[in-house]
C-alpha cells in the first residue's frame, strides 16, 4: 500500500483494514459473515480488555503507602486527572473524574499502541474518533441534564441577555439555531483533530520509513549491502518521537475539551 | 472529458489544494501570536505558569479547530476531484 493509496482511504466508506498488523486474521475470518470485525475493532476491545484487567489487577493490590512502581503511576493519574477536571468544571468537577480519566487513559493508549510493531493506531481511523467524540458530547448532554434538569438544559439554549430587551429579542430563535449547529460541530471538531493528527503521523512515519529503504537500496546498488543492514536508515524515529509526544497532547486535549464542555453546561446555574 | 468540465476541473483541483494551506498558514500565525502572548505572561509571572500553560492549550485547540473544519471541507471536495 502506497502513502497516496493511504491518504484516500480516509474518505472511503469502507471499514477494510490495512494489511501490516498482526491481528488482520480475524479480519481475513469475519470480513465475509455478517459481522465482520476489522483490525481496529479488534485492537480497541484488546486495548479494553487490558486496560480492565490492569485497573482490576491495580485496584486488588492497593496498600495504603503506595510500595510499587504500578501503584505509583495509577495515584499520578488520577492526581493529575483529578486536577484537571477541577480546574476546568470546578469543585463539582470531581464527581466526573472517571470520565475524564477513562477518557484520556484509553485515547492514550490507542495513539500509542501503534509504536509497537504489529499494531496500528485505532484512532487513525475515521470511524473511532467520531464514535469517541459522539461518546464524549452525549455523555456531556446527559450530565448537564442530570444536573441542571430538563428546563435548565433547554435554557441553556437561550440567550438570556436578549430576551430582557424588545429590540433583540428577535434574535433568539437565530442563537438557538447557532447553538444547535455548534454541538454538532463540536462533535466534528473533536473527533477530525484526533484523526487528523493520530493519520497524519503515520502517514508520516510510514513515508520515512519508506525513505529508509530508499537510501538502504541506493546504498546497496553502490556498495553492496546484504539485506541485514536494510535497518541501517530508520529515519522515521525522530517521527516516532514526535508521534509520542502528539499522541500525549491529543489525548489531553480531548479529555480537556470533555471537561471544559460539561463545564460550560454546569455554569448557567450558577449564574 | 469537456474541455470546460476540464478547466473546471482543473482550476476545482487547485483551489482545494490551495484552501487548507491558506488556512494553516494564518492558523499558524495566530498559534504563535497566541505562544508568545503566554510566554510573555509565564516570563512576567512565573507563578502562574499552570493557569497561562491551560489557557494556552485550550486557545491553541480552539484556533486549530477552525483549521479542522478546513480539513472536512478538503476531504469532502477532494471526494469531488474527477480526473479525465
Amino acid at each position: 500500500m502506497s502513502g497516496v493509496e493511504l491518504a484516500h482511504g480516509a474518505n472511503q466508506t469502507s471499514i477494510a483494514p490495512p494489511e501490516e498488523t498482526w491481528f488482520h486474521f480475524v479480519w481475513l475470518l469475519t470480513k465475509d459473515t455478517r459481522f465482520p470485525i476489522p483490525d481496529w475493532l479488534f485492537l480497541c476491545w484488546l486495548v479494553i480488555g487490558g486496560l480492565v484487567v490492569w485497573a482490576w489487577w491495580t485496584k486488588r493490590n492497593l496498600k495504603p503507602i503506595s510500595t510499587s512502581a504500578n501503584q505509583t503511576v495509577a495515584e499520578w493519574f488520577v492526581e493529575a486527572i483529578d486536577g484537571l477536571a477541577v480546574s476546568a468544571i470546578g469543585e463539582r468537577g470531581r464527581a466526573y473524574t472517571p470520565l475524564i480519566g477513562t477518557l484520556f487513559i484509553y485515547i492514550l493508549t490507542l495513539n500509542l499502541i501503534g509504536l509497537l510493531p504489529g499494531f496500528m493506531s485505532p484512532t487513525s481511523h475515521p470511524y473511532v474518533t467520531i464514535g469517541l467524540a459522539i461518546a464524549a458530547i452525549a455523555s456531556v448532554h446527559f450530565i448537564a441534564v442530570k444536573e441542571l434538569g430538563i428546563k435548565g438544559y433547554l435554557m441553556h439554549y437561550i440567550d438570556k441577555p436578549l430576551l430582557g430587551n424588545p429590540l433583540t429579542a428577535w434574535m433568539v430563535p437565530v442563537t438557538i439555531c447557532i447553538h444547535i449547529v455548534s454541538e454538532f460541530a463540536k462533535v466534528i471538531s473533536l473527533s477530525m483533530r484526533l484523526f487528523g493528527n493520530i493519520f497524519g503521523e503515520d502517514v508520516v512515519l510510514y513515508q520515512f520509513a519508506l525513505l529508509g529503504l530508499a537510501a538502504y537500496g541506493f546504498f546497496r546498488g553502490l556498495i553492496g549491502l546484504p539485506p541485514p543492514f536494510q535497518m541501517l536508515f530508520p529515519f522515521q524515529l525522530p517521527v516516532a518521537l514526535l508521534h509520542l509526544l502528539i499522541g500525549v497532547v491529543q489525548a489531553f486535549v480531548f479529555s480537556l475539551l470533555t471537561a471544559v464542555y460539561i463545564g460550560m453546561f454546569l455554569q448557567h446555574e450558577e449564574d | 472529458m469537456e474541455g470546460n468540465a476540464a478547466l473546471y476541473m482543473s482550476i476545482f483541483g487547485a483551489a482545494v489544494a490551495i484552501g487548507l494551506p491558506l488556512a494553516v498558514v494564518f492558523a499558524a500565525h495566530a498559534q504563535a501570536r497566541a505562544s508568545i502572548a503566554a510566554s510573555e505572561a509565564v516570563a512576567r509571572q512565573p507563578e502562574a505558569a499552570g493557569h497561562v500553560w491551560r489557557f494556552l492549550i485550550l486557545t491553541l485547540v480552539l484556533i486549530e479547530s477552525l483549521v479542522i473544519y478546513a480539513l472536512v471541507a478538503f476531504f469532502i471536495l477532494q471526494a469531488k476531484i474527477r480526473l479525465p
